[in-house]
């Protein structure tokens, strides 16, 4: 177990450096002079090579990347173009929100998914079944930023009992996690479905109805426990999604997260703002994935790691 | 198998068969519709705006007095372009990264896969803003990004497909008889991926809808006035209380189109091999 966790760690430290070389990279792919577009700055001009090298643009490559994850280290991710402030200040004061939205809708996605998905599991092939499954076909297709504007149609402009802009109170907090939560409701309920599916047909199973265990007791006790692990595994990819996702939600109840500042950014071409949140939100799903990874291997003793 | 046994097959499950039709109607209308429409997608009638529905303006007509049906046809095409282009590109990529890692092993295996798994490092969404970040917005420039986006799903599935197919007996008698890597490759390896891949680009096309919308709907992929149906929903939230037909009919359209996709994917799964079962919509929000 530890020997597994600890293998586990260390295979994530490449998969971070090179993570790390693509963002750095991605300034690079950009067609033109990166110091030309970013700061529009003349070639010829006398400020040129001072902004070349503020930007960390000069020396070859292989130095610029060494001084750029040096600069990381020291916890500098550079200066924002438009709002002239350190990218990394910026970040930290609009990844709460972000969070909040992103938790937030993976613990209400958790609960409803693993409750449709058990309940469709034990009336399986039934009408609650059917239901629940085009139910959750329609929460999976429909784009969150349309059940979003859905609902505020309804509970802010119709029946006038949330707010629809920001996440200052509870009360305004409602309808921004529900919409990120409902996206991913059909993935979960879904994979609890099959697992349970699958689960329920293992020889063990049958032995304990052999044994004239009741059926609740196999139910909870000995199918969900077991098919819990592939969920665990689905909500921890389902977290980077409501991550990334939240972007759309921040877009359309007006929140100043992290997915906000980086599509502003992208609209400003302000490439340090760019790079840092990219970075920032790879490096969350990576380690959130290693969390989930250990997370199970303490839940289920039978995983056997090679 | 043949195409008569697939079809017999997918005929059976209902849904499946009427979601076909309803893309068929809707792949239709994109194609002749905008010889029928009464207007321009983005000719404005000021005088005309907020229009109710009328025979005229069958779904009324936005803040600028732009019918809304017009805009809707047109846009149809626009948003499947781009899906098909996108995923058809992405996924022929992502067939060949897999093939390659998955027959020929070794460091071109470990080349793909760390590639691949750099890719999926980053969570849905955020793979394609980069993307866009990088070549800026437009409509060719978010084909790219769906494209780019399909790619390492694909790799993966096929790269697994290759690996398990490698070792069976057919091959190896391949191999054995002389015949060639590539006739290897392309006349039994693929074949026998061929299900897979179908069934993958199918459900593809439907989150390839729902992340180009959502790129558009940020401002960041296709740039308005060009009616694509994100960009719609984008334009339409500002007016919602006066006008919310601007925001319904174009999300009810990415909304059918997606859950159709899906659909038609989970039926083709059966229809071509009923031992594939977890394979699922990858959702892109």
């Amino acid at each position: 177990m530890l020997k597994y966790a600890l293998k586990r760690i260390l295979q994530t430290i490449p998969m971070l450096i090179v993570l790390s070389m693509v963002v750095f990279g991605m300034v690079r792919l950009i067609p033109g002079d990166p110091v030309k577009i970013m700061m529009g700055i003349d070639v010829a001009s006398d400020s040129y090579e001072i902004e070349k090298e503020r930007l960390g643009l000069n020396g070859t490559i292989v130095e610029q990347y060494v001084r750029w994850v040096e600069r990381l280290f020291d916890g500098d991710m550079g200066t924002s173009i438009f709002t002239k402030k350190p990218v990394l200040q910026e970040i930290g004061n609009r990844f709460k929100p972000t969070l909040i939205l992103a938790v937030g809708g993976t613990v209400l996605s958790s609960i409803i998914g693993i409750m449709f998905g058990l309940l469709a599991a034990i009336r399986h092939n039934r009408f609650t079944d059917h239901f629940l499954m085009v139910t959750s076909l329609i929460f999976v297709s429909t784009p969150s930023f349309f059940s979003a504007l859905i609902l505020i149609l309804i509970f802010s402009l119709q029946l006038r009992w949330l707010p629809s802009i920001g996440l200052g109170s509870w009360k305004a907090a409602i309808l921004p996690i529900v919409t990120l939560g409902l996206t991913a409701v059909g993935s979960l309920t879904r994979t609890t479905r099959s697992s349970m599916l699958d689960v329920v047909h293992q020889d063990y199973i049958r032995t304990a109805r052999a044994r004239g265990v009741p059926e609740r007791t196999i139910v909870f006790r000995d199918a969900f426990r077991n098919a819990l692990i592939p969920v665990l595994t689905s909500i921890g990819l389902r977290f980077g999604s409501l991550l990334a996702g939240a972007t759309l939600v921040e877009t359309v109840f007006s929140i100043s997260g992290l997915g906000r500042f980086l599509v502003d950014g992208v609209g400003n071409r302000d490439y340090p703002v760019v790079q840092g949140t990219v970075l920032v939100m790879a490096i969350s799903f990576v380690l959130v994935n290693l969390i989930v990874d250990l997370l199970y291997s303490a839940v289920d003793p039978r995983i056997k790691y090679s | 198998m043949t195409f008569q046994a697939v079809w017999k097959r997918f005929k059976r499950r209902k849904t499946s068969l009427i979601a076909l039709f309803i893309l068929l109607f809707i792949f239709a209308v994109a194609l002749v519709g905008p010889f029928f429409t009464k207007y321009e997608p983005t000719e404005m009638a000021l005088k005309n705006k907020y229009a109710p529905v009328s025979l005229d303006n069958p779904l009324g007509t936005d803040q600028l007095g732009r019918d809304t049906l017009t805009r809707l046809i047109y846009g149809s095409r626009v948003s499947l372009s781009i899906a098909f282009a996108g995923v058809l590109s992405g996924c022929f990529v992502g067939v060949l990264l897999g093939v390659l890692a998955g027959y020929f092993g070794s460091w071109v295996d470990s080349l793909i896969s760390r590639l691949i798994d750099v890719l999926l490092a980053f969570p849905g969404l955020l793979l394609a803003i980069a993307i866009v970040a990088i070549l800026g917005n437009g409509v060719l420039n978010t084909m790219i990004a769906v494209a780019i986006f399909c790619v390492p799903s694909m790799a993966r599935i096929v790269r697994g497909i290759v690996i398990s197919l490698k070792n069976q007996e057919f091959v190896q008698a391949c191999q054995v008889m002389g015949a060639s890597t590539g006739r290897i490759l392309f006349r039994h390896v693929l074949t026998n991926a061929m299900s897979m891949i179908i069934v993958t680009v199918t459900l593809d096309l439907g989150s390839s809808i729902l992340t180009a919308s959502a790129l558009s709907f940020l401002g960041l992929g296709v740039m308005p006035p060009n009616p694509e149906w994100g960009a719609m929903l984008n334009a339409g939230k500002e007016v919602m209380r006066s006008y919310p037909l601007g925001v319904l009919a174009p999300g009810l359209a990415i909304t059918i189109v997606v859950i159709s996709f899906s659909l038609v994917g989970d039926g083709l799964r059966d229809a071509l091999d009923p031992r594939l079962k977890n394979l699922k919509i990858g959702e892109s929000q």
